[in-house]
């Protein structure tokens, strides 16, 4: 069971109220679309779920344990991972060795003694991780010379690489051409058959086009949670958008 | 064409103890020694990304560590070596400890200030470091069963460093191959990320310092052991900086590559101080003038920008 539920979770930069006691719970295998405009607190709320920051209030649970506040690793550990909106990626390191080190993680970790080709088993689950997300034939690329498109999919590639059963995605198609996109959503859609996906979209249509239940942000609150069809329907969330237009 | 590289190079280091001549030899000890803490230095800096400050005070424990057995409770050299290389974990363990979690800026100053204090101590502590003037040491002759090596003989001094150098290197060579090492460079190319990748950067960083220290003092001990000699001096600032110029000079995040700093520092250092006292000054525009044509020292410039491999050699 892979649950993520995120309880009266607050946090207070200095004067500003980031987030304002909001409450989230995503189910096993779900596809969760997380929508608002520009600083309505999405990446923040990633941030604490994911050990970055700490909150100010409120608890998170992951599987019904208690993992507030807990550093980056244990939460990764525990099967919980991220991308990042701005795409961090190990620059002079290969498409091949990024995700390598994502798969070791959960493996030898550290033995000093073996060689890095000898671990068949991780070299073999690297390889079907850049099939599943497209990037056999740019393996041996340095991550600095991709694509900004392909460094948005190796990330993705990098999160899957610990094997979590939950993956968040902040905004994964941000800044790529159209075509791009369309490949990021499609290996978002393959992936959400096997973990539970939660995925920050700054593209409203791609958000209720593919997500089962979407959560609506706005100036750190909650103002609108469920499936596609209610929230197009919601005034509230059309007044937000229409707003911001 | 690596392997045959390596093995060329060995042969000729085995072979050039032979016939080069009595003072290019004893340069040619000193250079080995060095290598070994240029490589150390490398896994700090090249490989973790830790701009350490503070090797001095590992090159001078190492030094001491191995003088003081000697000198104190005729210890042999070897278990002497050993107790150098020994003193240097501890040292780098207690210091690891409270820098490694500190940031970028933090670790540089907390480091140098560790060399500031040691160096302080030493030269102090006379009736243990003998300060500035330092010690002597008579080297006992190292036996294996009936054979005795003397340091004293011309070619003992530079098959014995030249032995430690090569084991060295495959260790070093053995770590950075291995997944530890996949670690250290992903460590290095994004803390951040490692993080989030699940593990623990804190402990790989001090993982990497510990060896990183332990081979510095291997060095220390090793020098000292050429000069029989030790002075309050190694743990002078100087020796945490000059591991700084072998890498950048030669080549970060490499292992072959600080060794050519080395070799070419060391070479430069020999020849033209010789000729002129401000040398220096030449040494600081030779750095500028590698590092303005190639970002990552020489060895980078043959390998080229970002090539694969390039921390494997
Ligand atoms: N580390 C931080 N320190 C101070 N303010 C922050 C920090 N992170 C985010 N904020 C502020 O919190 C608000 C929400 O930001 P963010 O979560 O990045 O929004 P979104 O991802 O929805 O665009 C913004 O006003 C932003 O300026
Ligand atoms: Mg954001």
């Amino acid at each position: 069971m892979a649950t993520l539920k995120v309880r009266e979770v607050t946090k207070r930069f200095g004067g500003l109220v980031a987030l304002d006691r909001v409450n989230l719970s995503v189910e096993e295998r779900e596809l969760r679309g997380i929508i608002g405009p520009n600083g309505a607190g999405k990446t923040t709320l990633f941030n604490l779920i994911t050990g970055e920051l700490k909150p100010t209030g409120g608890k998170i649970f992951l599987d019904d344990e208690d993992i507030t506040g807990l550093p980056p690793h244990l939460i990764c550990q525990k099967g919980l991972s991220r991308t990042f909106q701005l795409t961090s990626i190990f620059p002079e390191l290969t498409v091949y060795e990024s995700i390598w080190v994502g798969i070791n993680s959960k493996r030898h970790r550290w033995n000093p003694f073996t060689k890095v080709k000898n671990l068949t088993d991780v070299a073999e689950r690297a390889e079907k991780i850049c099939h599943l997300i497209g990037l056999q034939e740019k393996r041996d690329e340095l991550a600095v010379n991709l694509s900004y498109g392909d460094q948005k999919i190796l990330e993705i590639g990098m999160a899957l690489s610990t094997e979590p059963s939950i993956l968040l995605l902040d905004e994964p198609t941000q800044g790529v051409s159209p075509k791009e996109a369309e490949e990021i959503i499609g290996v978002i859609q393959r992936l959400a058959k096997d973990i539970t996906v939660i995925l920050i979209e700054h593209s409203v249509d791609v958000v209720l086009q593919v997500c089962h239940k979407v959560t609506v942000l706005h100036e750190g609150r909650v103002i609108a949670e469920g499936d596609p069809a209610e929230i197009s329907k919601n005034e509230e969330v059309q007044r937000v958008y229409l707003g911001e237009a | 064409m690596k392997r045959g590289f390596t093995f060329l190079l060995v042969i000729s280091l085995l072979v050039l103890g032979l016939i080069l001549p009595r003072g290019a030899r004893s340069l040619m000890v000193q250079m080995m020694a060095f290598s070994i803490f240029a490589m150390a230095y490398d896994i700090s800096l090249g490989f973790t990304n830790q701009c350490s400050l503070g090797h001095s005070v590992f090159f001078g424990a190492g030094a001491y560590g191995t003088i003081l057995p000697m000198l104190h409770w005729h210890f042999g050299v070897l278990p002497s070596v050993f107790i150098g290389f020994l003193l240097g974990l501890v040292l780098a363990f207690l210091t690891g400890l409270i820098s490694v979690r500190l940031s970028e800026a933090y670790f540089v100053i907390v480091t140098a200030i560790f060399s500031a204090i040691f160096h302080l101590l030493a030269m102090d502590m006379t009736w243990l470091t003998g300060g500035d003037d330092g010690l002597s040491v008579t080297l006992p002759k190292i036996g294996f069963g009936p054979l005795k090596l003397s340091l004293y003989h011309p070619l003992g001094t530079y098959y014995f460093v030249l032995a430690f150098l090569l084991a060295g290197y495959l260790a070093l060579r053995t770590i950075v191959g291995s997944p530890l090492g996949m670690i250290f460079v992903a460590i290095r190319e994004n803390e951040k990320r490692t993080a989030f990748l699940g593990y623990n950067v804190r402990t790989y960083k001090l993982i990497a310092f510990l060896i990183s220290g332990t081979f510095t003092a291997l060095s220390g001990g090793l020098y000292a052991v050429s000069l029989r000699y030790a002075t309050a001096d190694f743990f002078s600032l100087y020796w945490s900086i000059i591991p700084i110029v072998w890498c950048l000079v030669g080549g970060l995040g490499t292992l072959i590559g600080p060794c050519i700093g080395v070799a070419l520092m060391s070479l430069f250092q020999y020849y033209v101080s010789a000729w002129w006292t401000y040398y220096l000054v030449i040494f600081g525009v030779l750095i500028l003038l590698i590092l303005r044509v190639s970002r990552r020292g020489i060895l980078g410039y043959f390998i080229g920008r970002g090539a694969r491999g390039g921390w494997r050699l």
